[in-house]
Protein backbone atom coordinates (compact mmCIF):
# COMPACT_ATOMS: atom_id res chain seq x y z
CA UNK A 1 0.00 0.00 0.00
CA UNK A 2 1.38 3.41 -0.91
CA UNK A 3 2.01 6.09 1.70
CA UNK A 4 -0.72 8.31 0.26
CA UNK A 5 -3.25 5.52 0.40
CA UNK A 6 -2.32 4.80 4.02
CA UNK A 7 -2.79 8.45 5.00
CA UNK A 8 -6.12 8.65 3.17
CA UNK A 9 -7.22 5.45 4.82
CA UNK A 10 -6.28 6.36 8.39
CA UNK A 11 -7.42 10.00 8.25
CA UNK A 12 -10.75 9.66 6.45
CA UNK A 13 -11.86 6.17 5.53
CA UNK A 14 -10.88 4.34 8.69
CA UNK A 15 -10.90 7.33 11.03
CA UNK A 16 -10.12 6.04 14.50
CA UNK A 17 -12.80 7.84 16.45
CA UNK A 18 -15.61 8.16 13.97
CA UNK A 19 -15.33 4.86 12.11
CA UNK A 20 -13.44 2.49 14.40
CA UNK A 21 -14.81 4.04 17.63
CA UNK A 22 -11.46 3.99 19.39
CA UNK A 23 -10.32 6.79 21.72
CA UNK A 24 -13.86 7.93 22.49
CA UNK A 25 -12.93 8.96 26.04
CA UNK A 26 -10.70 11.95 25.14
CA UNK A 27 -12.92 12.62 22.14
CA UNK A 28 -15.85 13.39 24.44
CA UNK A 29 -13.85 14.63 27.41
CA UNK A 30 -11.53 17.19 25.84
CA UNK A 31 -13.74 18.56 23.09
CA UNK A 32 -15.48 21.38 24.88
CA UNK A 33 -13.11 24.04 23.62
CA UNK A 34 -11.42 24.39 20.29
CA UNK A 35 -7.94 25.15 21.61
CA UNK A 36 -7.82 22.27 24.11
CA UNK A 37 -9.11 19.95 21.36
CA UNK A 38 -6.27 21.18 19.17
CA UNK A 39 -3.73 20.47 21.94
CA UNK A 40 -5.14 17.01 22.51
CA UNK A 41 -5.09 16.29 18.78
CA UNK A 42 -1.46 17.35 18.51
CA UNK A 43 -0.47 15.21 21.49
CA UNK A 44 -2.29 12.17 20.10
CA UNK A 45 -0.68 12.58 16.66
CA UNK A 46 2.73 12.86 18.27
CA UNK A 47 2.29 9.84 20.52
CA UNK A 48 0.65 7.69 17.84
CA UNK A 49 3.47 8.27 15.37
CA UNK A 50 6.12 7.56 17.97
CA UNK A 51 4.35 4.56 19.49
CA UNK A 52 3.75 3.00 16.09
CA UNK A 53 7.45 2.98 15.31
CA UNK A 54 8.56 1.75 18.72
CA UNK A 55 5.95 -1.01 18.95
CA UNK A 56 6.88 -2.14 15.42
CA UNK A 57 10.49 -2.46 16.55
CA UNK A 58 9.46 -4.34 19.70
CA UNK A 59 7.25 -6.68 17.69
CA UNK A 60 9.91 -7.53 15.13
CA UNK A 61 13.02 -7.54 17.25
CA UNK A 62 11.72 -8.86 20.57
CA UNK A 63 8.40 -10.67 20.32
CA UNK A 64 8.94 -12.32 16.93
CA UNK A 65 12.49 -13.37 17.75
CA UNK A 66 11.41 -15.03 20.99
CA UNK A 67 8.20 -16.45 19.42
CA UNK A 68 5.96 -14.89 22.06
CA UNK A 69 3.58 -12.96 19.77
CA UNK A 70 0.74 -13.65 22.19
CA UNK A 71 2.31 -11.17 24.64
CA UNK A 72 1.67 -8.39 22.12
CA UNK A 73 -1.11 -6.49 23.94
CA UNK A 74 0.61 -6.60 27.30
CA UNK A 75 4.02 -5.67 25.93
CA UNK A 76 2.61 -2.82 23.84
CA UNK A 77 0.78 -1.26 26.79
CA UNK A 78 3.99 -1.41 28.81
CA UNK A 79 6.04 0.08 25.99
CA UNK A 80 3.62 2.88 25.20
CA UNK A 81 3.20 3.89 28.84
CA UNK A 82 6.96 3.96 29.44
CA UNK A 83 7.54 5.76 26.16
CA UNK A 84 5.06 8.53 26.89
CA UNK A 85 6.56 9.06 30.33
CA UNK A 86 9.99 9.29 28.78
CA UNK A 87 8.89 11.68 26.05
CA UNK A 88 7.19 13.88 28.64
CA UNK A 89 10.45 14.19 30.55
CA UNK A 90 12.40 15.00 27.39
CA UNK A 91 9.93 17.67 26.34
CA UNK A 92 9.88 19.15 29.84
CA UNK A 93 13.63 19.47 29.72
CA UNK A 94 14.15 20.62 26.16
CA UNK A 95 11.06 22.63 25.30
CA UNK A 96 9.08 24.20 28.15
CA UNK A 97 6.81 25.93 25.63
CA UNK A 98 5.77 22.69 24.00
CA UNK A 99 5.48 21.11 27.45
CA UNK A 100 2.95 23.66 28.68
CA UNK A 101 0.84 23.20 25.55
CA UNK A 102 1.10 19.40 25.33
CA UNK A 103 2.01 18.55 28.91
CA UNK A 104 -1.44 18.17 30.38
CA UNK A 105 -2.61 15.90 27.59
CA UNK A 106 0.40 13.63 27.29
CA UNK A 107 -0.16 11.54 30.44
CA UNK A 108 -3.85 11.28 29.55
CA UNK A 109 -3.13 9.23 26.45
CA UNK A 110 -0.55 6.80 27.82
CA UNK A 111 -3.07 3.97 27.89
CA UNK A 112 -5.45 5.28 25.28
CA UNK A 113 -7.10 2.55 23.22
CA UNK A 114 -6.66 4.44 19.95
CA UNK A 115 -2.89 4.48 20.46
CA UNK A 116 -2.82 0.79 21.30
CA UNK A 117 -5.22 0.14 18.42
CA UNK A 118 -3.03 1.77 15.82
CA UNK A 119 0.00 -0.17 17.07
CA UNK A 120 -1.76 -3.53 16.83
CA UNK A 121 -3.41 -2.77 13.48
CA UNK A 122 -0.03 -1.86 12.00
CA UNK A 123 1.29 -5.30 12.86
CA UNK A 124 -1.85 -7.03 11.60
CA UNK A 125 -1.65 -5.19 8.28
CA UNK A 126 1.94 -6.31 7.83
CA UNK A 127 3.28 -2.79 7.23
CA UNK A 128 6.99 -2.06 6.98
CA UNK A 129 8.59 0.56 9.22
CA UNK A 130 7.91 3.55 6.94
CA UNK A 131 4.30 2.53 6.34
CA UNK A 132 3.90 2.05 10.08
CA UNK A 133 5.15 5.56 10.80
CA UNK A 134 2.68 7.13 8.36
CA UNK A 135 -0.13 4.92 9.54
CA UNK A 136 0.47 6.19 13.09
CA UNK A 137 0.72 9.83 12.04
CA UNK A 138 -2.36 9.48 9.86
CA UNK A 139 -4.31 7.93 12.70
CA UNK A 140 -3.38 10.86 14.92
CA UNK A 141 -4.27 13.40 12.24
CA UNK A 142 -7.60 11.65 11.76
CA UNK A 143 -8.22 11.89 15.50
CA UNK A 144 -7.28 15.57 15.41
CA UNK A 145 -9.59 16.23 12.48
CA UNK A 146 -12.45 14.50 14.27
CA UNK A 147 -11.96 16.16 17.65
CA UNK A 148 -11.41 19.67 16.22
CA UNK A 149 -14.54 19.47 14.06
CA UNK A 150 -16.44 18.10 17.04
CA UNK A 151 -15.20 20.84 19.36
CA UNK A 152 -16.19 23.48 16.81
CA UNK A 153 -19.71 22.09 16.64
CA UNK A 154 -19.95 21.82 20.43
CA UNK A 155 -18.83 25.42 20.87
CA UNK A 156 -21.56 26.53 18.50
CA UNK A 157 -24.16 24.40 20.26
CA UNK A 158 -23.21 25.90 23.62
CA UNK A 159 -25.16 29.09 22.89
CA UNK A 160 -28.04 27.45 21.03
CA UNK A 161 -31.44 27.21 22.71
CA UNK A 162 -31.38 23.54 23.72
CA UNK A 163 -33.87 21.81 26.02
CA UNK A 164 -32.40 21.20 29.47
CA UNK A 165 -32.48 17.40 29.17
CA UNK A 166 -30.39 17.44 25.99
CA UNK A 167 -27.66 19.74 27.28
CA UNK A 168 -24.14 18.40 27.69
CA UNK A 169 -23.37 14.76 26.98
CA UNK A 170 -26.69 13.68 25.45
CA UNK A 171 -26.32 16.23 22.69
CA UNK A 172 -22.58 15.54 22.40
CA UNK A 173 -23.26 11.86 21.81
CA UNK A 174 -25.93 12.58 19.22
CA UNK A 175 -23.56 15.01 17.49
CA UNK A 176 -20.79 12.39 17.50
CA UNK A 177 -23.18 9.86 16.02
CA UNK A 178 -24.18 12.21 13.20
CA UNK A 179 -20.52 12.98 12.48
CA UNK A 180 -19.81 9.27 12.38
CA UNK A 181 -22.59 8.77 9.82
CA UNK A 182 -21.12 11.58 7.74
CA UNK A 183 -17.72 9.88 7.78
CA UNK A 184 -19.36 6.66 6.59
CA UNK A 185 -19.58 8.46 3.24
CA UNK A 186 -15.86 7.81 2.75
CA UNK A 187 -16.38 4.06 2.88
CA UNK A 188 -15.48 2.29 -0.35
CA UNK A 189 -13.08 5.08 -1.32
CA UNK A 190 -10.27 2.75 -0.42
CA UNK A 191 -10.34 -0.87 0.50
CA UNK B 1 10.29 -27.80 30.45
CA UNK B 2 6.72 -27.13 29.42
CA UNK B 3 6.26 -25.11 32.58
CA UNK B 4 9.23 -22.99 31.67
CA UNK B 5 7.90 -22.43 28.15
CA UNK B 6 4.41 -21.54 29.24
CA UNK B 7 4.92 -19.36 32.29
CA UNK B 8 8.50 -18.57 33.15
CA UNK B 9 9.53 -17.37 29.70
CA UNK B 10 6.76 -14.82 29.12
CA UNK B 11 7.06 -13.69 32.73
CA UNK B 12 10.76 -13.21 32.26
CA UNK B 13 10.29 -11.35 28.97
CA UNK B 14 7.69 -8.97 30.33
CA UNK B 15 9.57 -8.58 33.59
CA UNK B 16 12.71 -7.88 31.64
CA UNK B 17 10.97 -5.32 29.47
CA UNK B 18 9.45 -3.68 32.53
CA UNK B 19 12.76 -3.64 34.34
CA UNK B 20 14.51 -2.23 31.29
CA UNK B 21 11.98 0.59 30.87
CA UNK B 22 11.99 1.22 34.60
CA UNK B 23 15.73 1.68 34.64
CA UNK B 24 15.61 3.89 31.55
CA UNK B 25 12.95 6.03 33.20
CA UNK B 26 14.91 6.30 36.43
CA UNK B 27 18.02 7.40 34.59
CA UNK B 28 15.99 9.80 32.46
CA UNK B 29 14.32 11.25 35.53
CA UNK B 30 17.72 11.94 37.09
CA UNK B 31 19.35 13.27 33.93
CA UNK B 32 16.42 15.27 32.70
CA UNK B 33 15.38 16.61 36.07
CA UNK B 34 14.06 20.14 35.80
CA UNK B 35 14.49 22.04 39.02
CA UNK B 36 11.18 23.55 40.06
CA UNK B 37 11.13 26.35 42.58
CA UNK B 38 9.53 24.82 45.67
CA UNK B 39 8.06 28.18 46.56
CA UNK B 40 5.99 28.21 43.38
CA UNK B 41 4.25 25.03 44.42
CA UNK B 42 3.82 26.18 48.00
CA UNK B 43 2.33 29.47 46.85
CA UNK B 44 0.17 27.69 44.30
CA UNK B 45 -1.26 25.50 47.05
CA UNK B 46 -2.31 28.60 48.99
CA UNK B 47 -4.02 30.23 46.02
CA UNK B 48 -7.70 29.45 45.48
CA UNK B 49 -7.16 27.40 42.32
CA UNK B 50 -10.29 28.68 40.61
CA UNK B 51 -8.27 29.93 37.61
CA UNK B 52 -10.72 32.81 37.32
CA UNK B 53 -8.23 35.10 35.62
CA UNK B 54 -9.22 38.05 37.78
CA UNK B 55 -5.54 38.80 38.42
CA UNK B 56 -4.85 39.22 34.72
CA UNK B 57 -2.65 36.11 34.54
CA UNK B 58 -3.51 32.95 32.65
CA UNK B 59 -4.45 31.12 35.84
CA UNK B 60 -3.38 30.37 39.38
CA UNK B 61 -0.22 28.58 38.21
CA UNK B 62 0.89 31.59 36.20
CA UNK B 63 0.01 33.92 39.06
CA UNK B 64 2.03 31.82 41.51
CA UNK B 65 5.05 32.02 39.21
CA UNK B 66 4.65 35.78 38.84
CA UNK B 67 4.33 36.10 42.63
CA UNK B 68 7.57 34.23 43.26
CA UNK B 69 9.29 36.27 40.58
CA UNK B 70 8.10 39.37 42.42
CA UNK B 71 6.21 40.73 39.41
CA UNK B 72 2.88 41.12 41.17
CA UNK B 73 1.77 41.95 44.72
CA UNK B 74 -0.04 39.39 46.87
CA UNK B 75 -3.13 41.57 46.80
CA UNK B 76 -3.24 41.04 43.00
CA UNK B 77 -5.46 38.08 43.72
CA UNK B 78 -8.74 39.31 45.15
CA UNK B 79 -9.98 35.79 45.73
CA UNK B 80 -7.37 34.53 48.18
CA UNK B 81 -8.57 34.66 51.76
CA UNK B 82 -6.79 37.11 54.06
CA UNK B 83 -5.21 34.25 56.00
CA UNK B 84 -3.76 32.61 52.91
CA UNK B 85 -2.57 35.94 51.56
CA UNK B 86 -0.74 36.57 54.81
CA UNK B 87 0.87 33.12 54.62
CA UNK B 88 1.99 33.71 51.06
CA UNK B 89 3.46 37.07 52.01
CA UNK B 90 5.33 35.46 54.89
CA UNK B 91 6.60 32.72 52.60
CA UNK B 92 7.98 35.18 50.09
CA UNK B 93 9.11 37.78 52.60
CA UNK B 94 6.78 40.34 51.08
CA UNK B 95 4.78 43.13 52.58
CA UNK B 96 1.09 42.46 52.77
CA UNK B 97 -1.40 45.22 53.21
CA UNK B 98 -4.89 43.80 53.33
CA UNK B 99 -7.10 45.58 50.86
CA UNK B 100 -10.70 46.29 51.64
CA UNK B 101 -12.82 43.36 50.58
CA UNK B 102 -14.96 44.22 47.61
CA UNK B 103 -17.86 42.35 46.13
CA UNK B 104 -19.75 42.68 42.89
CA UNK B 105 -23.05 44.52 42.82
CA UNK B 106 -25.62 44.69 40.02
CA UNK B 107 -26.53 48.35 39.76
CA UNK B 108 -30.00 47.87 38.33
CA UNK B 109 -33.39 47.05 39.82
CA UNK B 110 -35.35 47.33 36.60
CA UNK B 111 -36.91 43.88 36.47
CA UNK B 112 -39.62 42.80 34.10
CA UNK B 113 -42.30 44.55 36.15
CA UNK B 114 -40.42 47.80 36.55
CA UNK B 115 -38.58 48.38 33.28
CA UNK B 116 -40.41 48.76 30.00
CA UNK B 117 -39.49 46.44 27.17
CA UNK B 118 -38.78 47.73 23.69
CA UNK B 119 -39.28 44.56 21.70
CA UNK B 120 -39.46 40.83 22.20
CA UNK B 121 -36.04 39.25 21.94
CA UNK B 122 -35.88 35.68 20.72
CA UNK B 123 -32.19 35.20 19.95
CA UNK B 124 -29.44 33.42 21.84
CA UNK B 125 -29.83 33.38 25.60
CA UNK B 126 -26.78 35.56 26.03
CA UNK B 127 -26.56 39.21 27.08
CA UNK B 128 -23.69 40.05 24.72
CA UNK B 129 -25.70 38.82 21.77
CA UNK B 130 -28.85 40.62 22.93
CA UNK B 131 -26.91 43.84 23.56
CA UNK B 132 -25.86 43.94 19.91
CA UNK B 133 -29.47 44.36 18.83
CA UNK B 134 -30.25 48.02 19.42
CA UNK B 135 -28.47 47.91 22.83
CA UNK B 136 -30.82 45.28 24.15
CA UNK B 137 -34.55 44.75 24.40
CA UNK B 138 -35.19 47.09 27.32
CA UNK B 139 -36.31 50.66 26.81
CA UNK B 140 -33.58 51.72 29.25
CA UNK B 141 -30.17 51.40 27.64
CA UNK B 142 -28.40 50.94 30.98
CA UNK B 143 -30.42 48.12 32.46
CA UNK B 144 -29.50 44.53 33.28
CA UNK B 145 -30.73 42.25 30.48
CA UNK B 146 -30.90 39.27 32.81
CA UNK B 147 -29.93 36.60 30.29
CA UNK B 148 -27.25 35.27 32.57
CA UNK B 149 -23.94 35.98 30.88
CA UNK B 150 -22.53 36.94 34.28
CA UNK B 151 -24.05 33.83 35.87
CA UNK B 152 -22.15 31.66 33.40
CA UNK B 153 -18.99 33.72 33.81
CA UNK B 154 -18.87 33.60 37.63
CA UNK B 155 -16.39 30.88 38.64
CA UNK B 156 -17.80 30.79 42.16
CA UNK B 157 -21.51 30.40 41.50
CA UNK B 158 -22.25 33.63 43.32
CA UNK B 159 -24.64 35.17 40.80
CA UNK B 160 -28.14 34.12 39.91
CA UNK B 161 -30.99 35.69 37.97
CA UNK B 162 -33.58 36.87 40.45
CA UNK B 163 -37.35 36.41 40.21
CA UNK B 164 -37.76 39.78 38.52
CA UNK B 165 -35.28 38.93 35.78
CA UNK B 166 -32.33 40.94 37.06
CA UNK B 167 -29.02 39.40 38.09
CA UNK B 168 -28.28 39.31 41.81
CA UNK B 169 -24.96 38.73 43.55
CA UNK B 170 -24.70 36.59 46.67
CA UNK B 171 -22.42 38.84 48.69
CA UNK B 172 -21.10 36.08 50.91
CA UNK B 173 -20.10 33.85 48.00
CA UNK B 174 -18.64 36.64 45.87
CA UNK B 175 -14.85 36.76 46.10
CA UNK B 176 -14.43 40.03 44.23
CA UNK B 177 -12.50 38.57 41.30
CA UNK B 178 -14.22 40.93 38.87
CA UNK B 179 -14.85 38.34 36.15
CA UNK B 180 -18.51 39.34 35.91
CA UNK B 181 -17.63 43.03 35.55
CA UNK B 182 -15.69 42.12 32.40
CA UNK B 183 -18.35 39.73 31.14
CA UNK B 184 -21.32 42.11 31.42
CA UNK B 185 -21.87 43.86 28.07
CA UNK B 186 -23.98 46.56 29.71
CA UNK B 187 -21.37 47.50 32.31
CA UNK B 188 -24.05 47.29 34.96
CA UNK B 189 -21.95 45.39 37.52
CA UNK B 190 -19.80 47.43 39.89
CA UNK B 191 -17.36 46.50 42.66
CA UNK B 192 -18.56 47.80 46.03
CA UNK B 193 -17.02 47.38 49.50
CA UNK B 194 -18.32 44.24 51.20
CA UNK B 195 -19.68 46.09 54.23
CA UNK B 196 -21.24 48.96 52.32
CA UNK B 197 -25.00 48.60 52.76
CA UNK B 198 -26.08 51.72 50.85
CA UNK B 199 -25.65 51.36 47.12
CA UNK B 200 -26.85 53.22 44.06
CA UNK B 201 -28.74 50.70 41.96
CA UNK B 202 -29.21 52.63 38.75
CA UNK B 203 -26.98 53.75 35.92
CA UNK B 204 -29.45 55.75 33.86
CA UNK B 205 -27.81 59.08 33.12
CA UNK B 206 -30.80 60.55 31.29
CA UNK B 207 -33.04 63.26 32.71
CA UNK B 208 -35.67 62.29 35.25
CA UNK B 209 -38.67 62.53 32.92
CA UNK B 210 -37.02 60.27 30.40
CA UNK B 211 -35.99 57.70 33.00
CA UNK B 212 -39.44 57.67 34.61
CA UNK B 213 -40.89 56.82 31.21
CA UNK B 214 -38.71 53.75 30.85
CA UNK B 215 -38.38 52.31 34.32
CA UNK B 216 -40.18 52.60 37.63
CA UNK B 217 -37.01 51.80 39.60
CA UNK B 218 -34.77 54.20 37.75
CA UNK B 219 -33.07 57.19 39.35
CA UNK B 220 -34.88 60.38 38.35
CA UNK B 221 -32.17 62.61 39.73
CA UNK B 222 -34.47 64.40 42.15
CA UNK B 223 -31.70 65.01 44.66
CA UNK B 224 -33.73 64.09 47.74
CA UNK B 225 -30.98 61.68 48.71
CA UNK B 226 -28.28 64.34 48.54
CA UNK B 227 -30.34 66.57 50.85
CA UNK B 228 -31.03 63.68 53.21
CA UNK B 229 -27.36 62.85 53.67
CA UNK B 230 -26.04 64.35 56.90
CA UNK B 231 -22.46 63.33 56.27
CA UNK B 232 -21.83 65.01 52.93
CA UNK B 233 -21.17 61.58 51.49
CA UNK B 234 -23.72 61.63 48.70
CA UNK B 235 -23.71 64.06 45.80
CA UNK B 236 -25.51 64.25 42.50
CA UNK B 237 -23.17 63.90 39.57
CA UNK B 238 -25.01 64.52 36.34
CA UNK B 239 -28.36 62.97 37.08
CA UNK B 240 -27.07 60.18 39.26
CA UNK B 241 -26.20 60.10 42.98
CA UNK B 242 -22.69 59.12 43.84
CA UNK B 243 -21.75 57.78 47.27
CA UNK B 244 -18.37 58.49 48.77
CA UNK B 245 -17.81 55.18 50.53
CA UNK B 246 -15.21 56.66 52.87
CA UNK B 247 -17.61 59.29 54.16
CA UNK B 248 -20.79 57.19 54.14
CA UNK B 249 -21.85 56.26 57.65
CA UNK B 250 -24.44 53.71 56.52
CA UNK B 251 -27.37 55.54 58.11
CA UNK B 252 -29.63 54.74 55.18
CA UNK B 253 -31.42 58.08 55.21
CA UNK B 254 -30.87 58.51 51.46
CA UNK B 255 -32.35 55.12 50.68
CA UNK B 256 -35.43 55.80 52.77
CA UNK B 257 -35.98 59.17 51.06
CA UNK B 258 -35.52 57.79 47.53
CA UNK B 259 -38.93 57.83 45.81
CA UNK B 260 -38.12 55.12 43.25
CA UNK B 261 -35.93 52.74 45.20
CA UNK B 262 -32.92 53.42 43.02
CA UNK B 263 -30.78 53.59 46.16
CA UNK B 264 -30.64 50.25 47.85
CA UNK B 265 -30.16 49.67 51.51
CA UNK B 266 -28.99 46.13 52.16
CA UNK B 267 -29.66 45.42 55.78
CA UNK B 268 -27.56 42.25 55.81
CA UNK B 269 -24.46 44.31 55.04
CA UNK B 270 -25.17 46.73 57.85
CA UNK B 271 -23.57 46.85 61.27
CA UNK B 272 -25.30 48.41 64.28
CA UNK B 273 -24.39 50.23 67.48
CA UNK B 274 -23.36 48.08 70.42
CA UNK B 275 -23.26 49.25 74.02
CA UNK B 276 -20.68 47.78 76.36
CA UNK B 277 -22.86 46.91 79.37
CA UNK B 278 -19.91 47.01 81.75
CA UNK B 279 -19.19 50.66 80.99
CA UNK B 280 -22.60 52.24 80.28
CA UNK B 281 -23.87 54.29 83.19
CA UNK B 282 -27.12 55.44 81.62
CA UNK B 283 -26.22 59.09 80.97
CA UNK B 284 -28.64 59.27 78.01
CA UNK B 285 -26.17 61.12 75.77
CA UNK B 286 -26.45 58.48 73.08
CA UNK B 287 -30.22 58.30 73.29
CA UNK B 288 -30.45 62.01 72.53
CA UNK B 289 -28.14 61.94 69.51
CA UNK B 290 -29.73 58.94 67.79
CA UNK B 291 -31.69 60.18 64.75
CA UNK B 292 -33.76 57.02 64.60
CA UNK B 293 -34.66 56.64 68.28
CA UNK B 294 -33.06 53.22 68.27
CA UNK B 295 -31.64 53.53 71.80
CA UNK B 296 -33.88 53.19 74.81
CA UNK B 297 -33.31 53.17 78.54
CA UNK B 298 -34.07 54.83 81.86
CA UNK B 299 -31.61 57.46 83.16
CA UNK B 300 -28.97 55.89 85.35
CA UNK B 301 -29.48 52.41 83.99
CA UNK B 302 -28.04 50.34 81.16
CA UNK B 303 -29.29 51.49 77.74
CA UNK B 304 -30.22 49.14 74.94
CA UNK B 305 -29.95 49.36 71.15
CA UNK B 306 -32.82 48.10 69.05
CA UNK B 307 -30.87 46.37 66.27
CA UNK B 308 -33.82 46.44 63.90
CA UNK B 309 -34.12 50.21 64.05
CA UNK B 310 -30.45 51.16 64.36
CA UNK B 311 -28.98 52.12 61.03
CA UNK B 312 -25.41 51.91 62.27
CA UNK B 313 -24.64 55.55 61.48
CA UNK B 314 -22.31 55.82 64.48
CA UNK B 315 -23.43 59.27 65.58
CA UNK B 316 -23.81 57.95 69.12
CA UNK B 317 -20.21 56.70 69.33
CA UNK B 318 -18.51 60.10 69.85
CA UNK B 319 -21.46 61.28 71.96
CA UNK B 320 -20.78 58.75 74.72
CA UNK B 321 -18.58 60.29 77.45
CA UNK B 322 -17.60 56.83 78.70
CA UNK B 323 -16.69 55.40 75.28
CA UNK B 324 -19.06 52.51 75.78
CA UNK B 325 -20.35 52.50 72.21
CA UNK B 326 -19.08 50.98 69.01
CA UNK B 327 -20.52 50.10 65.63
CA UNK B 328 -20.08 46.61 64.26
CA UNK B 329 -21.60 43.22 63.90
CA UNK B 330 -22.72 41.21 66.92
CA UNK B 331 -21.07 37.80 66.69
CA UNK B 332 -24.11 35.94 65.50
CA UNK B 333 -24.99 38.55 62.92
CA UNK B 334 -21.49 38.88 61.53
CA UNK B 335 -21.85 37.69 57.96
CA UNK B 336 -18.20 36.90 57.57
CA UNK B 337 -18.07 34.98 60.83
CA UNK B 338 -21.11 33.01 59.74
CA UNK B 339 -19.44 32.20 56.45
CA UNK B 340 -16.26 31.04 58.13
CA UNK B 341 -18.24 28.58 60.18
CA UNK B 342 -19.79 27.25 57.01
CA UNK B 343 -16.37 26.71 55.47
Amino acid sequence: MSIGAILLSTILVNNFVLVKFLGICPFLGVSKKLDTAMGMGLAVTFVMGLASVVTWLIQHYVLDLLHVQYLQTLAFILVIAALVQFVEMVIKKTSPGLYTSLGVYLPLITTNCAVLGVAILNIQSGYNLLQTLFSGLGGGLGFMLGIVLFAGIREQLETAPIPQWLKGFPLALITAGLMSIAFLGFQGLIR
Amino acid sequence: MEFLQAIALPAAILGGLGLFFGIVLIIAAKKLHVPVDERVEAVRALLPGANCGGCGKAGCDAFAKALVAGEVPVSGCAVTSQDNARQIAALLGMEFTPGKRKTAFVACRGGRHEAKGLFVYQGLADCASAARLNDGFKACKHGCLGLGTCVAACPFGAIHIGKNGVAEVDRTRCTGCGTCVQACPKGVIAMVPFDQPVRVACQAIEKGVEVRDKCRSGCIGCGLCARACKFDALKLEGNLPRIDYDKCRHCGQCASKCPTGAIRFMREAQGHAMIDERICDGCEACKQTCPNQAISGVPGQLHLVDEDICAGCGLCVPACPKKALSVGFADKAHPRAAKMKMD
